[in-house]
């Protein structure tokens, strides 16, 4: 399979779009090189727009333009988009439900050491709390694919969390569905739901509990919003627990979002949410920082392993 | 309208007042003051100047109107009402539950709103994107930005400023009601360091001064836009607060209006002496 640049990904397929659909507009707040956006902005400077580092200009922008039938897709760093310019995402393109792509550019700890101004851990909690927003956190550069030209069919928001670290690419041979969780690895006696880079760390830690005579199921979450609730009911008359993990805050995020699947579903087993403790903001390598947040396949393999023995599964 | 018709506008100007009056007065409350501020400026906009099908009111071939400080959406009603985009009678839900007209416009309820106002500075960015989307697609509306002086305060504003003026948008009209007064005061007292016109000229706007309540003058500075090709145009219209109700012009305490049993009866007095020279 090989591993590839997710930000090549996008580049290459925004560009195919790009070609594909002349309404697709490319909207960079001085972030058209960082974010992928550079194929297109050079074969199709008339769709080109350059705001500079102006985000809350650039959502009004994007807002107004979708209203004239254009479909911009806007690529800015993740903190920028999501949080400096909110309100006119809540106001211009939720409330609005403006046919408008917003990329947060490096999510969740992509940025690892740049610090917490450009790590990205709340902004699945505020974008999945906007209005009409489908919110999408592809895994490789497979998944950002497949996201983006999602994305473009929706005829309303979408919010896509772009991975930035290359990683293995889980397989060229899936069926990625809008709104559907992807059954990676069946199981019977709990079951892990990742989103993001974390579906391939859970596949990891599925295979390490083998050797711990565990069976955990796999479910890849691409889609946050609106959530695939169906598998996660049915899930829950066959595990005796569900383990959620994230490269987010666990505070109101894809987790929460389960839970409060779960709250409503009589006698549902306990879930547990792995993700970075609120206001956390260690800096350092990508990889050495998902370990000392218990995200790596192992660390996440192990902490299941001590909540399997708390539950005797 | 090809040539300025004084009297068609200013009688539409008096009518959107006379629709904010009436609303407030039935209603007990709402934001009066900037919405009698920019009465005269709507109706000109929307009788005399701007290219629209009032059957079809959010085409996208029809100029466009952002009004940025969407707290002064009675007179946006008004002269939606004075075009005939929307019946009158829908002013007498204004507030109640699930009204179209709520205290700020919202575009998803009610015909020819653009989007939703009332947080500010939001205008002009949008108004960029309706101007830079007609030069993607090769149309030639125009779109105008309404929007008050205290909220030139929002920093989103100097950013949208910045890119129109950078990217040569003359389709992109905007026009600042300056009353002068904010909630807490003058503008000239919580924060105006300089004027708006040096302003947004230094960012590369042309601009121009007019007062806000000459319907001709407004409708003659409107048609001789772009004030230079390749520049957005600022209309800095100068303008009294609470215009048309001589209590309330110029008073800072009129931005939000609670009429009482004596002001009610007054106000609505005023307005109907006022309309004595339309009366046949």
């Amino acid at each position: 399979m090989g591993s590839t640049d997710p930000r090549k990904a996008f580049e290459d397929e925004f560009l195919q779009l790009g070609r594909e659909n002349k309404n697709i507009v490319g909207v960079s707040c001085d972030s058209a090189s960082g974010g992928g956006l550079g194929a297109f902005f050079r074969e199709f400077p008339e769709r080109s727009v350059e705001a500079g580092i102006s985000e809350q200009n650039a959502i009004g922008i994007s807002a107004a333009m979708s209203r004239q039938g254009l479909i911009p897709v806007m690529v800015v760093i993740t903190p920028f988009i999501t949080m400096r310019a909110y309100e006119q995402v809540r106001d211009d393109i939720g409330y609005m439900n403006a046919n408008v792509k917003l990329v947060g550019s490096g999510g969740g700890l992509a940025y690892s050491t740049l610090g917490s101004t450009h790590q990205a851990v709340e902004d699945v909690a505020l974008m999945r709390t906007i209005p009409n927003m489908t919110v999408l956190s592809p895994c490789d550069a497979y998944d950002v694919k497949e996201a983006l030209r999602m994305a473009v069919k929706i005829k309303g928001p979408v919010y896509i969390r772009m991975p930035r670290q290359a990683r293995e690419i889980i397989s060229n041979e899936r069926n990625l569905r809008l709104e559907k969780a992807e059954e990676l690895k069946k199981g019977d006696d709990l079951a892990i739901l990742a989103t993001g880079p974390m579906v391939e760390e859970a596949q990891i830690a599925a295979e390490i509990l083998k050797k711990y005579d565990i069976d955990a199921a796999v479910l890849g979450y691409m889609t946050v919003k609106p959530l695939d609730e169906d598998t996660i009911k049915a899930y829950a008359g066959k595990v005796k627990a569900f383990v959620t993990v994230e490269e987010h805050s666990v505070v109101n995020g894809f987790g929460t979002a389960v839970a409060q699947c779960l709250a409503a579903v009589k006698g549902a087993p306990p879930v547990f949410i792995m993700g970075i403790p609120e206001g956390a903001k260690n800096t350092g390598p990508y990889k050495e920082l998902l370990e000392y947040y218990g995200l790596t396949g192992e660390k996440i393999a192990e902490n299941i392993k001590r909540i399997a023995e708390e539950l005797e599964i | 309208m090809e040539t300025c018709n004084r009297d068609a506008l200013e009688c539409g100007a008096y009518n959107i007042r006379k629709h904010i009056v009436n609303t407030i007065v039935n209603n007990g409350e709402g934001h009066g003051g900037g919405a009698m501020s920019c009465s005269d400026i709507l109706s000109v906009l929307y009788l005399g100047i701007m290219k629209l099908d009032k059957n079809n009111p959010n085409a996208v071939g029809n100029d466009k109107l952002l009004l940025s400080a969407g707290h002064k959406c009675l007179a946006l009603y008004g002269a939606l009402a004075v075009k005939g985009i929307i019946d009158a009678s829908v002013l007498d839900t204004y507030n109640k539950l699930g009204s179209p007209v709520p205290g700020h416009p919202d575009a998803t309820k009610l015909p020819g709103v653009e989007f939703s106002t009332g947080s500010l500075g939001h205008g002009l960015p949008l108004g960029c994107g309706y101007a830079l989307a007609a030069r993607m697609k090769n149309m030639n509306y125009k779109t105008y930005v309404l929007m008050g002086d205290g909220e030139q305060g929002e920093g989103s504003n100097w950013e949208a400023a910045a890119f129109a003026a950078h990217n040569h948008l003359d389709n992109l009209i905007a026009i600042i009601d300056e009353n002068g007064l904010q909630i807490n005061g003058t503008t000239a007292k919580v924060c105006k360091p300089t004027s708006y016109g040096e302003r947004y000229a230094a960012f590369g706007w042309s601009v121009r001064t007019v007062d806000g309540h000459d319907v001709e003058e407004l409708f003659n500075t409107l048609k001789a836009v772009p004030f230079e090709k390749g520049k957005p145009s600022l209309i800095v219209a100068r303008t009294r607060k609470g215009k048309g109700l001589s209590f309330m012009e110029d008073n800072v305490k009129y931005h939000h209006w609670h009429p009482d049993e004596k002001e009610a009866g007054q106000a609505l007095e005023e307005i109907e002496q006022a309309g004595k020279r339309w009366a046949k």
